[in-house]
């Protein structure tokens, strides 16, 4: 021990000589110092996209909004390794590299790194981020787990969307409408104000409503509605504060336990605070934020959950060729059914983590992550005595590990590879831990307090090369993905039916098995046309292999025939002064969607389907756009459970 | 402000050079491309560079090949090119005259300039002049503080012991994303 202290103490004068003044990351000034995407998803630390020891997606907004999505997963879609499935109205799923299904609880998403996941249930509600195509300054994609990073539920990767800074940006305001086909229509908003040299401020807000999936959902088209602001704050030459509030809700007919279709109706608000400081013991950022979510969803019940996380960490170089990053952090979750009579379920967690970041030589660079999670599981008194739990069945805990660990190997200028392995934590929801509530039949949901972590463990290989002659770039990716002891949400039926005396069944969150994913990815890209036209062609390979623990599972449960085999996108992106074109062909592969009505499932065939916008902006900040989407009106376009809508849109935009 | 060149034959050489950049030949001069990127750098020093920065383009008269290289260098720059906070305003210093550097904040320094670098560097570490070059034998000797290449791949490096004999310091962020040597 005092061998470490010494050879720590040694240290110290290294790091204190990288002593700055400073900002935190400042991702457009860095993004155009280095002529690419700049990111802090893969490891904490700031790197550009071609060093990042992970298999990361950046898409920038400039891109998002030439592109006329009106959600994230819209976009997601048209890049390799991703799978995006329509099991509801008014969004998507998202998974990566396959096994995608509803309520899908192995993506983390986040916006500015505060998590839009939602505990409770364990999925993303992609209608709750709260925030507006406009204000995107790129969204991060990180493929294969990084719960050595972000912790649970980064299990098959994580989305970071970034939003522009209000301090950089200075005063701007912009506003679009845009309505079309399918009684469809957006409202959107985002103001930027710098009040003075160092504190700006941010306004955003907008509503939608569509009509999805046409005769399904007439009496509950999804709609969503959010409000945002934000606070920066340059508190002195190295220290930067950050203050936001978050509104969101949403409303939507969805796909959830066994396939079924239920409607929710979800409000989300965040409260967000954080400081970083660049200082002489190296960038320090501290935040603390509360997601409170609100449910009503008829058949299920309504629920409250409040989420409150509190995280502090450190990132330095150590001399010349190390970089460490350290961090604390702190959850606190809780669920809480109303009416519920068996009280509030609840769980704390802490945590360690550490990354490593070995600049070996020139050419090799070792990263290594390792994260420690401690879960601390609780529950209210317990009124019920048929409750099949007690109270001290619940005073447990559970301590999981993380790691991320890769190898890149810079051959020459343009050329790199990789090797990497990582292990990620699936913690089981808070329904799946045992909420209980009373149903209109008079049943009762109970989970489990025994539940334990789902793991992810993944290996990949990949090849990078930048392609002077069509001024881009190539890539290829193996990788398998082994998920053992799998928990998904409402899956196992069988374990008690209710009777009068023992009135809970067990249909939440439980262990349905193993499966294994075989992914290959590539893309080629490049800019022609004098740099106006942009292309990219992705191709994915997707091989998904059930091991579930019972037949009855196989049956309802399609992670394998639900994920498409073969994945191709094709793009255009074409911008010549004020004009702007957009073009984007996907096809699928065939794949079988489960659905609880008629016989249980819907075979899609393969399907060819091409989005398109082509916009103009005038001299006076106004721009004018028509969007298509799903141009080829193919019925399995995004590969829906039910026939896919094919939309028409004009959209008028205001940029002052 | 002495030997400022706006002639046509900098312009000239300037258009050259950046022919040659975008078409990935071996840098023996500075391209365009690699101007701005030390420029980018420059305004990732901390406390940030604001309003007029009187910038050097420090070269050896007597060597040809320095003095083109400065020239294209010069004609990258123009009157003056803007960075985050402030705008690097260049003037040609050759490599006898260290001294002028006590009146400037940036100096690039051009290829070619030999034995002068030396006292260049001295002079400019006295002043605490942030020291540019595309040329990465500068850097890699410790005598300059920055050395920038634009292609194939930006690539910043930054020397320590010139940084720390120069007073200079820069954001965390953009340290954790150079090359540190």
């Amino acid at each position: 021990m005092k061998k470490l202290i010494v050879m720590a103490s040694a240290l110290i004068p290294a790091t204190v000589s990288n002593a700055a003044y400073a900002q935190a990351v400042n991702y457009g000034d860095l993004q155009e110092l280095f002529g690419e995407p700049v990111t802090t998803s893969a490891t904490g630390k700031p790197q550009r996209q071609s060093e990042a020891p992970a298999s990361m997606v950046i898409i920038t907004g400039e891109e998002v909004r030439r592109s006329g999505v009106r959600t994230i997963p819209d976009i997601l879609q048209n890049y390799a390794g991703i799978d995006v499935n329509r099991y509801a109205t008014g969004q998507r799923e998202v998974g990566i590299r396959g096994a995608n299904m509803p309520l899908n609880p192995r993506l983390l998403v986040m916006v500015n790194g505060r998590q839009t996941y939602l505990d409770h249930y364990g999925y993303t509600d992609w209608s709750l981020l709260g925030i507006e195509m406009s204000e995107i300054q790129q969204i991060e994609v990180v493929k294969g787990p990084n719960s050595a990073l972000f912790g649970f539920n980064a299990v098959a990767g994580v989305v970071n969307i970034i939003t522009v800074d209000p301090l950089s940006t200075g005063n701007s305001f912009h506003g679009s409408a845009q309505g079309g086909t399918d009684g469809t229509y957006e409202l959107s908003a985002v103001g930027n104000m710098k009040i003075t040299d160092k504190i700006g401020m941010k306004f955003s807000g907008g509503v939608t409503e569509a009509n999805d999936w046409k005769g399904i959902t007439a009496d509950h088209d999804p709609a969503r509605e959010n409000f945002s602001a934000e606070l920066v704050a340059q508190l002195a030459s190295n220290v930067r504060a950050d203050a936001s509030y978050t509104y969101s809700k949403s409303r939507q007919m969805m796909q959830a336990y066994q396939y079924q279709l239920y409607n929710f109706t979800t409000t989300l608000e965040s409260l967000n605070g954080s400081v970083a400081a660049d200082t002489s013991l190296g960038l320090i950022k501290a935040q603390v934020y509360k997601n409170s979510v609100e449910q009503q969803t008829p058949g299920i019940g309504s629920s409250v959950s409040n989420v409150v996380i509190a995280k502090l960490e450190d990132l330095f170089k150590i001399g010349a060729r190390n970089s460490v990053r350290l961090g604390v952090e702190y959850r606190r979750d809780e669920l809480e059914f109303i009416n519920e009579p068996a009280g509030q379920t609840y769980y704390s967690v802490y945590s360690g983590s550490g990354m490593w970041e070995w600049q070996v030589t020139d050419k090799l660079v070792l990263t290594n992550a390792l994260r420690l999670d401690k879960l601390n599981l609780g529950h209210g008194p317990i009124n019920d005595p048929r409750f099949p739990y007690t109270q001290a069945d619940y005073d447990r805990s559970m301590t999981e590990y993380s790691y991320n660990s890769s190898l890149s190997y810079t051959i020459d200028d343009e050329t790199r590879v990789r090797i990497g392995t990582s292990r990620g934590v699936q913690a089981p929801a808070l329904v799946g831990f045992g909420a209980a509530t009373q149903l209109p039949s008079g049943n009762y949901y109970a989970g489990s307090p025994n539940l334990n972590a789902s793991i992810n463990e993944a290996y990949e290989i990949a090849l990078d090369r930048n392609v002077a002659a069509i001024n881009g770039a190539f890539n290829i990716t193996g990788s398998l993905t082994k998920v053992s002891d799998f928990l998904a949400a409402g899956q196992n039926v069988t374990v008690n039916l209710p009777t009068a005396e023992y009135p809970y069944v067990r249909l939440t969150e439980d262990v349905i098995g193993d499966f294994k994913a075989y992914a290959i990815e590539t893309t080629l890209r490049g800019r022609t046309m004098n740099d106006k036209l942009g292309w990219a062609v992705n191709y994915t390979w997707t091989d998904v292999k059930e091991d579930f623990l019972s037949p009855a599972t196989e049956a309802i449960i399609s992670l394998d025939e639900g994920t498409a085999a073969h994945k191709l996108n094709v793009k255009l992106d074409y911008v010549d002064g004020p004009l702007s074109a957009y073009v984007v062909g996907r096809y699928r592969s065939s794949t079988e969607q489960r659905l609880v009505t008629g016989p249980g499932y819907r075979d899609l065939g393969g399907n060819v389907t091409v989005d398109a916008k082509v916009a103009y902006a005038m001299d006076n900040g106004i721009s004018l756009w028509v969007t298509g989407e799903n141009l080829t009106a193919n019925n399995a376009a995004g590969l829906s459970v039910f026939k896919a809508d094919t939309r028409v849109l004009m959209g008028i935009g205001f940029n002052f | 402000m002495k030997n400022k060149v706006t002639g046509f034959a900098a312009r000239a050489a300037g258009l050259a050079m950046l022919a040659t950049g975008f078409g990935g030949v071996a840098h023996a001069q500075s391209t365009s491309l690699d101007i701005q990127v030390g420029a980018k750098a420059a305004a990732f020093v901390e406390p940030a560079l604001t309003g007029d920065v009187p910038t050097a383009i420090v070269f050896d008269p007597a060597n040809p090949a320095s003095k083109a290289d400065a020239d294209a260098i010069m004609a990258a720059m123009g009157d003056g090119l803007k960075i985050k906070s402030g705008t690097l305003r260049p003037q040609l210093v050759p490599v006898g005259d260290a001294a002028s550097l006590a009146n400037v904040q940036v100096a690039f320094l051009a290829h070619g300039v030999g034995d002068g670098m030396g006292p260049v560097s001295a002079a400019a570490a006295a002043n605490s002049v942030l020291t540019i070059s595309n040329d990465m034998s500068c850097v890699e000797t410790d005598r300059c503080v920055v050395g920038v290449q634009s292609k194939p791949k930006v690539l910043i490096v930054v020397s320590k012991s010139a940084t720390s004999a120069s007073k200079l310091q820069f954001g965390a962020a953009f340290l954790m994303m150079v090359k540190e040597r």
